[in-house]
């Protein structure tokens, strides 16, 4: 009887334990150390996303001057092809043509999902690029006056490749 | 939060940062409880995995400020001794006011071994229930329970001196 007073007793008495305790908390200094922390990070956060910015945007000029110079190099550049890209929406592709491409190879980091928009850049690669991609550079030797090919690069709109074809002059 | 939202942290820490500080304190004490707090939530800002599927976000709280108790108190090695004087006929509470007998069941669990002080921290102040403080406490449920029984009896033993040991409580 006894015991069962003493624990009925211990129980009102961590109960008022528990509601003193209820006004405990942490000192001002440790939420100042934490917020100071929290700006740190959006301080990082936004770096890093200036910095992305300005990478996409390097890229996506550097493709549209790729793709210019291309166009304006009659012997090099050549007509876009005929069929548009199966890749991503909203791509643009150049004019229509008869020439032979490849179908597009997806490039590795290609999973990003593809924005709506994009841009097909056409571009002169190394012939060994082929090579890379698991196609052999058979037309090389019958090219024989280049060492570079021409290829199709789907280029979405946050400056990112998306997928190649390799286009046969 | 993790992106630097000011507002979304101060919600979070307003909500949750009282009950750990709370479970530092009985813990291992005042002292320390500050650092626990803050790296608790420090390890949140700092990019610690919470799963929403695998229990509430305020027991994942609690399990990384274990963790930094549970560091602590090795350090420190804390422990007291499980032995306790053993109780007389009287109940221990019969002659002590409710402001003593406050401050003598704080000092008691101050001095329970560390496995019986977090059974009454979790299950009596917290009100935390079983199941959850033996997710905590990474114990089966029984376990708890036999923890909390023991640690209610050691509590009853300690307790017993404080009819002549207690300062009478001003204000």
């Amino acid at each position: 009887m006894d015991s069962q007073r003493e624990g009925l007793r211990l129980t009102d008495a961590l109960r008022a334990v528990a509601a003193e305790d209820g006004a405990l908390s942490a000192s001002p200094a440790v939420e100042q150390r934490l917020l100071a922390e929290v700006r740190s990070i959006a301080g990082r956060r936004r770096r890093r996303t200036a910095l992305s910015t300005i990478a996409a945007a390097v890229v996506a000029v550097a493709a549209a001057a790729s793709w210019t110079m291309t166009r304006a190099t009659p012997s090099r550049a050549t007509a876009p092809p005929a069929n548009p890209p199966s890749v991503g929406a909203g791509a643009s592709p150049p004019r229509a043509s008869a020439l032979q491409a490849t179908p597009f190879l997806p490039l590795p980091y290609s999973g990003v999902p593809m924005s709506e928009g994009g841009q097909l850049v056409r571009l002169e690669v190394p012939r060994s690029a082929l090579v890379s991609f698991g196609l052999a550079p058979v037309d090389g030797a019958r090219a024989g006056t280049s060492d570079t090919v021409l290829a199709d690069v789907l280029v979405g709109e946050d400056g990112l490749a998306r997928a190649v074809r390799f286009v046969q002059p | 939060m993790r992106r630097g939202d000011e507002a979304a942290f101060d919600q979070l820490y307003a909500a949750h940062h009282p009950a750990i500080y709370r479970y530092a304190v009985r813990m291992c004490g005042a002292a320390a409880a500050d650092d626990v707090v803050q790296e608790t939530f420090s390890a949140l800002l700092q990019g610690a995995r919470y799963d929403p599927a695998r229990g509430t976000l305020a027991a994942y709280l609690f399990g990384v400020a274990r963790h930094h108790i549970l560091k602590r108190i090795a350090i420190a090695d804390q422990e007291s001794p499980l032995d306790v004087d053993p109780p007389d006929d009287t109940t221990p509470f019969d002659d002590v006011s409710r402001g003593q007998t406050v401050d003598s069941v704080r000092a008691a669990i101050d001095t329970l071994p560390p496995v019986y002080r977090e059974a009454i921290v979790l299950c009596e102040l917290h009100e935390m229930d079983y199941a959850a403080a033996a997710a905590l406490m990474q114990v089966p449920i029984g376990t708890v329970r036999s923890r909390l029984h023991r640690a209610k009896a050691l509590l009853c033993a300690r307790l017993a001196p404080t009819r002549v040991q207690v300062k009478v409580r001003h204000g």
